[in-house]
């Protein structure tokens, strides 16, 4: 039986179905304890809308956890590049303008992120330690005092035209062919089983660096975008906690902290899901907010645990 | 062995989770008195009290409170909203864990609004705009524990105004503070805490000009910077005071921001300063740092801050210092109760459809309390017990009533702020019989 319960458990589909099948289990949970509120429509439309920003940068992040990095300057990134455009937005009063300046600062930012890694050999998250520190010291330059505060119209005019949810699909759509396929996704992932192996196979560590920390980039901007008209306030502490909830995510949507062959382009977008639901499910059922931390805690504790599969020896990665 | 420990967190999960649940509906029950449903504000109450007389009982209205801290004092008020007004008046409360950005802010109103909230009542003040605005679409009425209306989104329905602390009044409590604890013929050295003064919040800013007024009026100074300019400085900056017996250091920020406090403490261990002059609660939060000092130099070292009634401004003023004085020396005090009841007040009026009587050019409005002194420990001792239990609330479920329209005919605009203009302390103490 034990055997047996092994033996799935290594299985491609079942490795896959188990974020949905928690998802859905949480779901159905929270229905019941709602007596059925939980459910109701605009609720979980309320709920795809909030998971968007999350999931638009997780997508994109899960190229850079693919190939065995973390990044943790994503929310910084987010708020500092959100800061720039609300100020590009006031400047020009274009849309257009804006939207193309998020995509072109946030990759940007993020290429120099990858350059500094591969430039001064010192690993990713180091790297995007120091870089977070210094974009919050950024944004309160830019910010000085005070906020910045964007038109309502305007606010509301790009989301009501549902710029979040076309600018996702556009986007997760062109992550999901680039990821799983064409060569850059697989040299990615090939990166993430095993570094040296891939050095050796002939596959430039670098670029693939580079073009992953790209990809992300794309999303952040576009990440900073929704941020900025979900808000319409941009302060020192927008996108504060945006980089844990998508460590979070991509961990709870399934994929391997370690990257490698066990991630899935659907993981940030499902795991934004999962965070997004438990949230808004905690505050329905009626948990005390002093005890809230500790009861999601154990959520996502219970989630890591059953979901993810340590790998059966330590990473090859150099730290 | 990863499985079993899964399933143990899970059961744990389930058992808070539940706990979580039960405890709610245990307030609700405590809240009826044992006698009948919380879920119900009966029509025999409403009769007593004389007014809105129908037949069917009202049904309770749920009302969200967005939290910018979660401290000590926000869990006094949190008991004191839902464990003694709620219950009293019909209202569930639905409350946040401390929000730290618009975005948290903007997601707590959605899933209120799911969870079946009619109204908002935010202590968070940035991205008011977008909150009222976004309220508003949902058809959630909202209020703001701030000092400053937001005129751009003051005429939108729902949003039914501000409840922060009067900003008229903040100068002169400030100034009386200092007029009481310093003698002109005494200069000393000053650590002033700006807060968020810097950052827009209109009370850090009333309260840092009238500090930085007050000293140069008492010591006779000669600022090199205008007093406005001084008092939005957004690093810790020493201020040139023309006074070689007066230094001054304006602190702007918060405890929560990295080497804060410990940027405090090293002004302090100079052993230059003799008071620290806060515009928001730091009794606390300096207290160890103002301990140390005083026991290596032996130098009394004056706190004199903002706060607010309770156990933890009752314990500061009541505990000594190794140099024999109160670890608070004076306080201006801001009821956060007030504010939060007065919030309740505005939003239960405009959901039970009464937005009109208060609201009379249809603008949103302010319903501010006014700060009070306690310039000394003994100042202090009459106002100590109050929100220190159900009969010593500054304003009880019994008070808050009249000032809702469902229960009392007479409430009108006029009728508000005339109760908003008695808060005084005298007003207090003869109220809970203190006087």
């Amino acid at each position: 039986m034990k055997e047996k319960l092994i033996q799935l458990n290594e299985q491609q589909f079942f490795i896959r179905l188990v974020p949905i099948v928690m998802l859905l289990l949480m779901a159905i949970g929270f229905n019941i304890a709602t007596d059925g509120k939980f459910g109701d429509i605009r609720n979980l439309r309320l709920i795809v809308t909030q998971a968007v920003i999350i999931a638009t940068v997780a997508t994109g992040a899960v190229f850079i956890f693919g190939t065995g990095n973390v990044s943790i300057a994503l929310g910084a990134t987010t708020a500092v590049t959100a800061a720039i455009i609300a100020k590009i937005y006031l400047m020009t009063e274009s849309v257009v303008i804006m939207v193309v300046a998020a995509i072109v600062v946030a990759t940007l930012i993020m290429i120099l992120t990858a350059i500094l890694s591969t430039v001064l050999k010192v690993s990713v998250i180091f790297v995007s330690i120091v870089m977070m520190v210094m974009f919050l010291a950024i944004l309160q330059t830019i910010l000085g005092a005070g906020t910045i505060t964007l038109p309502y119209a305007m606010t509301s005019a790009l989301t009501n035209a549902n710029f979040h949810y076309i600018a996702f699909v556009v986007y997760f759509i062109l992550c999901a062919i680039i990821f799983h396929f064409t060569g850059v996704g697989r040299s990615i992932r090939f990166i993430g089983s095993n570094k040296i192996c891939a050095k050796q196979s002939g596959i430039f560590l670098d670029k693939y660096l580079m073009i992953a920390f790209a990809i992300a980039g794309v999303g952040v901007g576009l990440a900073a975008i929704m941020t900025s008209i979900r808000t319409g306030t941009i302060g020192v502490g927008t996108a504060s906690s945006l980089n844990m909830d998508v460590v979070l995510a991509i961990v709870l949507g399934g994929m391997s902290v370690f990257g490698g062959t066990r991630s899935y382009i659907y993981a940030g977008a499902l795991g934004a899901l999962t965070v997004t639901l438990l949230n808004n499910g905690l505050l329905m059922v009626g948990i005390s907010p002093t005890i809230l931390q500790l009861v999601r805690g154990i959520f996502f504790l219970t989630l890591i645990f059953a979901g993810q599969k340590r790998p059966d020896r330590l990473p090859d990665n150099e730290i | 062995m990863k499985k079993k420990v899964a399933i143990l967190l899970a059961v744990m999960m389930l058992v808070f989770s539940l706990a979580g649940c039960g405890s709610s509906e245990e307030t609700e029950n405590e809240g009826a008195n044992g006698t009948e449903s919380n879920d119900t504000v009966s029509n025999n109450e409403e009769a007593s009290d004389g007014e809105e007389n129908t037949d069917k009982p009202q049904e309770n209205i749920t009302i969200a409170v967005a939290w910018n801290s979660m401290d000590a004092t926000t869990q006094t008020r949190m008991t004191y909203l839902e464990d003694h007004l709620g219950p009293a008046i019909g209202v569930d409360f639905i409350f946040s864990e401390e929000i730290s950005d618009t975005a948290q802010l903007m997601t707590f109103l959605e899933n209120s609004y799911a969870a079946g909230a009619d109204g908002l009542l935010s202590l968070v003040t940035d991205g008011t705009e977008q909150l009222v605005s976004k309220a508003d679409e949902l058809g959630v009425y909202t209020a703001v524990v701030s000092s400053t209306l937001y005129e751009e989104v003051a005429e939108i329905p729902t949003y039914m105004g501000i409840t922060g602390i009067d900003l008229t009044k903040v100068a002169d409590a400030y100034g009386e503070l200092l007029d009481a604890q310093f003698d002109s013929s005494e200069p000393g050295n000053f650590i002033l805490v700006s807060g968020g003064s810097a950052m827009g919040v209109a009370s850090h800013r009333e309260a840092t000009i009238s500090m930085l007024n007050t000293l140069q009026e008492k010591y006779d100074l000669t600022y090199d910077m205008d007093v406005m300019d001084l008092a939005t400085q957004n690093a810790t900056t020493e201020i040139n005071t023309g006074n070689e017996e007066v230094k001054m250091t304006i602190v702007p920020g918060f405890p929560n921001m990295d080497g804060y406090v410990s940027g405090v403490s090293g002004l302090l261990q100079t052993g230059e300063y003799d008071a620290i002059i806060s515009v928001y609660p730091t009794a606390e939060t300096f207290s160890t740092a103002i301990d140390e000092v005083e026991k290596a130099l032996e130098k009394n070292i004056k706190m004199l801050c903002q706060a607010n009634f309770g156990e933890n401004t009752k314990q500061a003023f009541n505990t000594l210092d190794s140099t024999g004085n109160p670890t608070l020396d004076g306080a201006v005090i801001n009821s956060g109760s007030s504010s939060d009841a007065y919030g309740v007040v505005l939003l239960y009026n405009g959901i039970k459809g009464h937005s009109d009587a208060i609201k009379p050019e249809g603008k949103a409005i302010i319903m501010a309390p006014g700060p009070l002194v306690a310039a000394s420990a003994e100042d202090y001792q009459k106002l100590e017990q109050l929100d220190t239990s159900d009969d010593m609330y500054v304003y009880t479920a019994d008070e808050i009533k009249k000032l809702l329209k469902t229960y009392n005919e007479d409430v009108d605009y006029e009728y508000l702020m005339n109760i908003a203009n008695e808060f005084s302390t005298d007003n207090i103490l003869e109220r809970r019989g203190l006087k």
